[in-house]
C-alpha cells in the first residue's frame, strides 16, 4: 500500500470514471431536451461493443474503419428507435411516465435480441494498443487506458464546444430551457430532439467501444453501466452535462478507492450509498440546479 | 344504446361492486373447475403480482412517489420470514407477520431520503439505489443468507394439498389488500394523496402533512408487499437474491401497473393477470419469450397510453358523457 499503488488505483478510477461520465453526459443531454430518462441507454453501449467485436472477428476488418462503422451503426439504430417508438409518444399526455416503461421494454428487447444473435458467451476484444508504460517507474499504465483517457477527453471537449459555441448547441440549450419558446423562436424542436437522442446514443457507443477491450462483451454489460450512468447523472444534477462529467470521474475514483479499502463485492453498494448521502445533504445533486443543459 | 350509457353513468358504484363480486366468485370457483395443478400455480402467481402491483400503485399511482425499489420490500418480507422460520424453527404463520413488519420498517427507512426529493427521476433513482443496496446486503453475507446460492428448504405453510390451500390463502390476501386499497383511496387520506400527486406545493399550502402522509402510505404498501413476499417464500420454499430482490422483479411490477392502467384500482390487477398469464403461455417459445414480452410492452404503451383499463374506462365514460350532454342540450332546446 505505497504511493504508486494509490496512484494506480486513482488512475484506474479515472478510466472507469470517464466511461460513467460519457454515459451520464448522454443521459443528461436527453433529459435536458426530451425530459425523459432513457433506460435503453446502456444497450447502445452494449451494441457498440458487439458491433465492434463482430466487425473485428467475423468481418476481419482493420480497427479504425470498424470503430467508425460501429459508431455509425449504433447511431442509425438509435435514429430508427427514435422514429419508431419515441416520436409517437413524445410530449403526449403521460409523458412523465410513459418513456420509463417504453425504454424498459426496449432494454429487455435489446438484451434478449443480443442474447439471441450473439449468444451468452463472454467475448473478448483485443487491446487497441498493446503496450505498457511505466512513467517515472512509479506506476504502470497500459496503452489502452491512455487511448481511453485521451479520446474521452477529446470527445467531451468537442461535445462541450458544440453545445457552448455553435448554433446547434444554442438551439439545444434553448430547447432544454423552454421547448415552446424555442419553437416560437423558429427552432425545429423535433429535429433537436432527434439530434440529441442520436448524439447521446453515439456517446454511449463510443464508451462501449473504448471499454470493451478492458471488460468482456456480453448481453448484460449495459445494465450495470447504465445504472451507474443514472447515478452519476443524478449526482451531478439532472440535465447538467458538466456536472455529470465531473460526478462521473469523481464516482470512478471513489469506487476504486473504496474497492481497495473494503472489497470489490461492495463496489456498487458504495456508489449507491455515496449518491444517497449526497442527495440527503443536497437534494438537487452536487452541482446544484442550473437552468439549461 | 343510450339507456346503457345512462345506466353506466348513474350506477357506476353498483356496476363496480357487481363485477368485483363476479370476479371473486369466479376465482373462488376456479380450483373446482381447473384440475391441472400447473394452472392453479399460475393463478397464484397472478394474484401474488396483483397484490404487489396494487401496493405499488397505491404509492406511485395515487401518492406520486415512483419507487423503483419496491422489490426490496417484497424481498425483505420473504427473507426475514424465511430466516426466522429456518433458524429459530418458528411457525411460518407467525414469521409471516414479522416479515411484513420488517418490510414496513425498511419501507419507512426507504421513504425518508425520498421525502426531500421533488423531481420524479431523483425519486426513481434514489429508491432504485436503496433497493439495490438491500439486494447487495442479501447477496454479500453468505454466512447468513447463503449469498447467491439462496435459501432452500424453507418451512411450508401447509403439509398436504399445498397448491389449493395456498390458492385460497393467496385469494384472502388479495381480497384484504384490495379492501385496504379501496378504503384508503376513498378516504380523506386518499384525497390528500391525489392532491399531493397533482401538486405538492398546492397541497402543502392547504395544510397536508406531505412527509407524514408519504411515510404512512409507504408503510402500508410495504406491509402488503412484505406479507406477499413472506407468502412467496413459504410457498416456493426457495429464495435467491436475484429472484426476489432483483431489478427484473421491478421491471415486472412497473410494466404490469402501467399496462393495466396506473392510478386505477382494477388496472394493476388486470395488468398482473395479463402479463403473468402471457409470460406463462409464451413459455413454449423459450428463447423468443422475453423478446415477445418486450414487444408487447412497447406496443401497448405506444397505442394505449393510459394502459388497458385506463383507456377502456376513459373511452366508455367519455362516450357516455357525450350522450348525456347531447340529451341535456335537446331538453334545453325543447
Amino acid at each position: 500500500m505505497n504511493l504508486s499503488y494509490w496512484i494506480e488505483m486513482i488512475m484506474s478510477g479515472v478510466v472507469t470514471g470517464t466511461c460513467y461520465a460519457m454515459i451520464g453526459a448522454g443521459l443528461s443531454l436527453i433529459w435536458g431536451t426530451l425530459k425523459m430518462v432513457n433506460l435503453a441507454h446502456g444497450e447502445y453501449y452494449m451494441l457498440g461493443s458487439y458491433f465492434l467485436w463482430t466487425l473485428l472477428t467475423v468481418g476481419n476488418m482493420p480497427l479504425i474503419p470498424a470503430i467508425i462503422i460501429s459508431i455509425v451503426g449504433v447511431v442509425i439504430f438509435a435514429a430508427a428507435v427514435h422514429f419508431a417508438a419515441i416520436r409517437p409518444l413524445l410530449r403526449k399526455p403521460g409523458w412523465n411516465m410513459s418513456p420509463w416503461i417504453l425504454t424498459l421494454g426496449l432494454q429487455i428487447l435489446l438484451q434478449n435480441l443480443a442474447l439471441k444473435i450473439w449468444g451468452e458467451l463472454y467475448r473478448n476484444v483485443p487491446y487497441f494498443w498493446n503496450t505498457v508504460f511505466k512513467p517515472w517507474n512509479m506506476f504502470t499504465m497500459s496503452g489502452q487506458r491512455i487511448i481511453i483517457l485521451t479520446s474521452t477527453a477529446v470527445i467531451i471537449i468537442a461535445l462541450m464546444t458544440v453545445i457552448k459555441k455553435t448554433r446547434l448547441g444554442r438551439a439545444i440549450i434553448a430547447t432544454s430551457q423552454d421547448g415552446e419558446y424555442a419553437m416560437m423562436m423558429g427552432i425545429n424542436i423535433k429535429q433537436i430532439y432527434f439530434i440529441t437522442y442520436t448524439i447521446s446514443a453515439g456517446l454511449a457507443a463510443v464508451a462501449g467501444i473504448l471499454l470493451c477491450p478492458v471488460y468482456s462483451v456480453n448481453p448484460w454489460m449495459g445494465a450495470t453501466v447504465q445504472t451507474k450512468g443514472l447515478v452519476v447523472c443524478i449526482l451531478g444534477g439532472l440535465g447538467n452535462i458538466e456536472g455529470a462529467i465531473i460526478a462521473g470521474i469523481l464516482m470512478g475514483i471513489v469506487e476504486s478507492i473504496a474497492v481497495s479499502a473494503i472489497g470489490s463485492e461492495w463496489r456498487d453498494a458504495i456508489a449507491y450509498i455515496f449518491l444517497l448521502g449526497v442527495l440527503y445533504m443536497k437534494p438537487s445533486g452536487l452541482f446544484g440546479k442550473k437552468k439549461g443543459v | 344504446m343510450q339507456n346503457i350509457y345512462k345506466l353506466i353513468l348513474l350506477r357506476k358504484k353498483q356496476i363496480a361492486f357487481v363485477s368485483a363480486a363476479a370476479a371473486l366468485l369466479t376465482l373462488i370457483a376456479m380450483p373446482f373447475v381447473v384440475t391441472k395443478i400447473y394452472y392453479i400455480h399460475v393463478l397464484i402467481l397472478c394474484m401474488m403480482f396483483s397484490c404487489i402491483t396494487s401496493a405499488w400503485n397505491l404509492i406511485a399511482g395515487y401518492a406520486g412517489v415512483f419507487s423503483f425499489g419496491f422489490q426490496a420490500l417484497f424481498g425483505t418480507g420473504a427473507y426475514v420470514s424465511a430466516l426466522l422460520s429456518i433458524h429459530f424453527g418458528w411457525s411460518p404463520w407467525i414469521t409471516m407477520w414479522m416479515g411484513a413488519a420488517a418490510a414496513m420498517a425498511v419501507g419507512a427507512l426507504v421513504a425518508i431520503p425520498s421525502l426531500k426529493l421533488k423531481e420524479l427521476p431523483y425519486i426513481c433513482i434514489a429508491t432504485l439505489c436503496m433497493g439495490e443496496i438491500i439486494r447487495l446486503i442479501a447477496s454479500n453475507f453468505p454466512e447468513l443468507t447463503r449469498g447467491e446460492l439462496g435459501l432452500s428448504q424453507i418451512p411450508k405453510l401447509f403439509q398436504d394439498n399445498i397448491k389449493v390451500k395456498s390458492y385460497y390463502l393467496m385469494l384472502v390476501i388479495l381480497v384484504v389488500t384490495l379492501m385496504i386499497v379501496v378504503k384508503i383511496v376513498h378516504s380523506p387520506m386518499g384525497m390528500s394523496l391525489k392532491a399531493m400527486r397533482d401538486s405538492q406545493e398546492a397541497s402543502e399550502s392547504l395544510g397536508i402533512n406531505i412527509a407524514g402522509t408519504k411515510i404512512r402510505i409507504y408503510m402500508v404498501g410495504a406491509f402488503i408487499a412484505g406479507f406477499t413476499g413472506a407468502f412467496y417464500a413459504h410457498y416456493m420454499n426457495i429464495l435467491t437474491p436475484t429472484s426476489v430482490l432483483g431489478t427484473a422483479l421491478m421491471t415486472q411490477y412497473v410494466a404490469m401497473c402501467l399496462i393495466g392502467g396506473i392510478g386505477t384500482i382494477a388496472g394493476p390487477i388486470l395488468g398482473s393477470f395479463t402479463i403473468t398469464a402471457s409470460l406463462e403461455l409464451l413459455r413454449k417459445l423459450e428463447d423468443y419469450r422475453l423478446i415477445i414480452y418486450a414487444l408487447l410492452i412497447i406496443v401497448t404503451i405506444i397505442f394505449l397510453r393510459d394502459g388497458i383499463w385506463g383507456t377502456f374506462k376513459s373511452l366508455i365514460i367519455a362516450r357516455a358523457e357525450k350522450h348525456q350532454n347531447r340529451n341535456i342540450k335537446k331538453e334545453t332546446i325543447v
